[in-house]
């Protein structure tokens, strides 16, 4: 008991320095997931389903809709409008599915700005609608203009 | 009691806080998720093709463009004055010094909307200010900027001023991407030089032809170029 009561201030420091660390890691209701997480899921190119995939597969996902306005593309979609994304009824609803999580916007900056914010909330299955197969595709050549010389503007 | 083993206690409990804690290199997101939301939401992150084109003919130095396609595609054509970080090498930190330049404006572009969209989620959660997406990538640059004609019969001064920029801008862009690459880095050089100063400017040593590049620069103006033994 007495060896105990010696080592009360060494108890007391490591007390006080777990209490920091559990406040600055755990205490902010914020991300926790490592933004390397995301790049690696889209450099794998397994986040993005294409609208010829949905179409058989539609009872494999909760088609999220984050439009604003407008009806739905998808019967039975679950409405969340971008700004609404981290309501707590709807971080409840995405959480609670068992089902993988489709986002559809009519615009893809949309979906992948939300994709990140889940991604990184770790909220797992989440994927994104592309009506393209590979929306990073550039669709134009560059045409060389062959007779350009800086030289031969000096000169 | 013996103060070696007070000491040994506290060395060991500290062992164990340090073996739990968070991995100091792991990239967690700085912003709370409601204030990413927030920034995500605003229209003011994006620039227009149209508006890119006026930084790349005015030589905007408060602009930063960051081309986050792969190596390959960036040396076939790029944006004049772009920076090359490809997508998957993002949280490299020798990038850093390019997210944390409070004066600038960072504006990325892909090919399309997702990857810069994505990118500037990252960024600006992990702490980047002034973070900026090019909408439409590459793709609206090309669709706008390098094959849009007019065709009307009359041209008011809004679309002469418009079009007049997207010219400029074309033909700065194929002007450049036409050079070889080594002429490339050697023609901005010059651009630096040429804000700088009047006079004759060693460019450096040309490893092919064995010869001095040298340019001369008057009135802010380059005004001779050549290779010389």
């Amino acid at each position: 008991m007495g060896k105990l009561s010696n080592l009360k201030i060494v108890l007391l420091v490591l007390v006080v320095v777990l209490v920091l660390v559990i406040v600055k890691t755990v205490g902010k209701d914020g991300f926790k997931q490592d933004a390397k997480s995301a790049i690696e899921a889209v450099d794998s190119n397994n986040f993005i389903i294409s609208a010829n995939e949905i179409e058989n597969n539609k009872t494999q996902y909760l088609i999220v809709d984050l439009n604003e306005s407008g009806s739905s593309r998808f019967e039975n979609s679950l409405k969340i409008p971008f700004e609404e994304l981290l309501e707590e009824s709807s971080l409840k609803q995405l959480k609670e599915t068992e089902n993988k999580i489709l986002l559809v916007a009519s615009d893809i900056s949309i979906t992948a700005k939300a994709w990140v914010i889940l991604n990184q909330l770790d909220i797992k299955n989440v994927f994104i609608l592309s009506n393209e197969d590979n929306p990073e595709v550039l669709k134009y050549e560059f045409q060389p203009d062959t007779m350009a010389r800086l030289e031969s503007d000096l000169q | 009691m013996d103060a070696r083993i007070k000491i040994t206690v506290l060395l060991v409990g500290l062992g164990f806080l340090l073996a739990f804690m968070p991995n100091p290199s792991s990239k967690i997101f700085k912003l709370k998720p409601s204030e990413l939301l927030e920034k995500s939401g605003s229209k003011e992150i994006y620039f227009s093709v149209d508006e890119v084109a006026r930084f790349v003919n005015n030589e905007d130095s408060t602009v930063q463009l960051i081309d986050l396609r792969g190596a390959d595609e960036f040396r076939k054509c790029n944006i004049p004055g772009s920076v090359n970080i490809p997508f998957d090498d993002l949280l490299n930190p020798n990038w850093s010094v390019y997210f944390s330049q409070k004066n600038m404006r960072t504006v990325f572009y892909g090919n399309g909307d997702q990857n810069a969209n994505i990118v500037w989620t990252i960024a600006t959660g992990l702490g980047a200010e002034n973070c900026y997406v090019m909408e439409g990538g590459l793709n609206e640059w090309f669709k706008t900027v390098m094959l849009t004609k007019f065709e009307g019969e009359r041209i008011t001064p809004r679309e002469n001023a418009l079009f007049e920029n997207r010219y400029k801008a074309r033909d700065i862009f194929t002007q450049i991407n036409s050079l070889p690459d080594s002429l490339k880095t050697k023609f901005f050089d010059a651009k630096r030089l040429q804000r700088a100063k009047v006079g004759w400017w060693v460019l450096g040593r040309n490893e092919r032809m064995r010869d001095w590049e040298i340019v001369q620069i008057e009135n802010s103006k380059i005004v001779n170029w050549y290779f010389d033994k």
